[in-house]
């Protein structure tokens, strides 16, 4: 009876998840299964508010809008029993209302201040809205610096992710693209290591066996690479945790196979 | 031509601006004497005259954030105004600002400004 949910584990049921570090899986989301976007992205009212629809989703070109985070000014208040509603402008379109329910403990923010948005893009009787879970003023104003960057940076990414699929793909005009900091695990590159630690990480990484890859496997399909630097790459990747031995010392699975 | 934003620009960018309402963030200075005008310096090292509707009731110095519109000798009519108090004046660094004012308008692609439909 308890494994009703299929889990499929110890027979301990609740939320002990599947393998590696995946997110707990409660189980209302998961039998929903909607496979939701995990991300929060940074993004602009204009971005929400120009945003197609589709079903309850929205997209912004390829992009999945589901929590985003803005940084805007608030420009009105409205306080109701139930929630505080905010209209916020960023300066890239006309104000975006945001709603806060439960305000009871946050006392309402004030008008012409700075603030930080998390929340769900969602849409009401045709009109788009943001439903917030945590807003917090701006203390800073390095801050909306920060968020024009994020905003950028993240489209750019993704965009780039999409466009080249699993390879690293064509470089764009600046130079720090090549180094794709966003940890692709399809692309198997990891930026902070070099080529030979790389190499043996894949390697490692793809192996399946319950005992992992031996060293002597590893040297074997690195051909060119002498046994030292095999070794060297071994105990670095080592202490950094992508890598750890399971039967002895000679052997390793990767953390994030 | 309203799509209701208001773009963030630096001094450079009034000309191409004239006309529309833009977001300017710099440092104010230089207020007259009938409080009816001051001078906000961008983070491009112009400086712009920002022309108030009606005079300020404050004192403005420091960081400042004005929303207008550009007139043809590339002044602002201010319609609104925020002055940041010391605080955030003393820590914002507003060449980084213009750096980022720069990247996102050339990058318009990626950051969105202007809703075209609903």
């Amino acid at each position: 009876m308890w494994n009703q949910g299929g889990y499929q584990d110890q027979g301990q049921g609740g939320f002990s998840s599947p393998g590696g570090f995946g997110t707990p899986q409660g189980t209302q989301g998961d039998r929903k299964s909607r496979n939701r976007a995990q991300n929060v992205l940074p993004c602009t009212t204009a971005e929400i508010l120009s945003a197609t629809q589709n079903d309850d989703k929205f997209y912004s070109g390829e992009i999945e809008l589901s929590q985003i985070t803005i940084v805007g000014l608030i420009i009105a208040v409205k306080e109701s029993p139930t929630r505080i509603d905010y209209e916020v402008d960023d300066m890239t379109g006309p104000p975006l209302e945001e709603s806060v329910p439960e305000p009871e403990r946050i006392a309402a923010l004030r008008e012409n201040t700075y603030v930080r948005v998390y929340g769900t893009v969602r849409s009401f009787g045709g009109k788009r809205n943001v439903t917030a879970f945590k807003m917090v003023p701006v203390m800073d104003m390095n801050e909306v610096t920060y968020h024009m960057l994020e905003v950028t940076h993240s489209h750019l990414a993704l965009s780039k992710h999409a466009a080249s699929g699993m390879s690293s793909g064509a470089p764009m005009n600046s130079s720090t693209m090549g180094d794709n900091i966003y940890n692709n695990q399809d692309s198997g590159m990891i930026s902070g290591l070099n080529q030979v630690q790389n190499q043996v990480h894949s390697i490692i990484q793809s192996n399946v066996t319950e005992e992992g890859a031996s060293i002597e496997n590893v040297c074997k399909q690195l051909r060119g690479v002498p046994e030292r630097s095999v070794r060297e790459a071994i105990e670095f990747l080592s202490s950094e945790g992508h890598i750890y031995s399971t039967i002895d010392e000679d052997h390793y699975k990767a953390t994030d196979s | 031509m309203s799509d209701f934003s208001k773009p963030r620009v630096n001094g450079k960018m009034l000309p191409s601006f004239k006309g529309r309402t833009v977001c300017l963030l710099g440092n104010a200075k230089d207020v007259d004497s009938n409080g009816t005008a001051f001078t906000l310096s961008t983070g491009d090292g112009q400086d712009v005259k920002v022309i108030m509707q009606e005079p300020l009731g404050e004192y403005v110095s420091g960081l400042t954030e004005v929303h207008g519109n550009v007139d043809a000798q590339n002044n602002i009519n201010c319609q609104s105004y925020i002055a940041f108090p010391k605080e955030i004046s003393d820590t914002f660094d507003l060449g980084l600002y213009n750096d980022a004012v720069e990247l996102t308008s050339r990058f318009s692609e990626f950051y969105k400004v202007g809703v075209t439909d609903q």
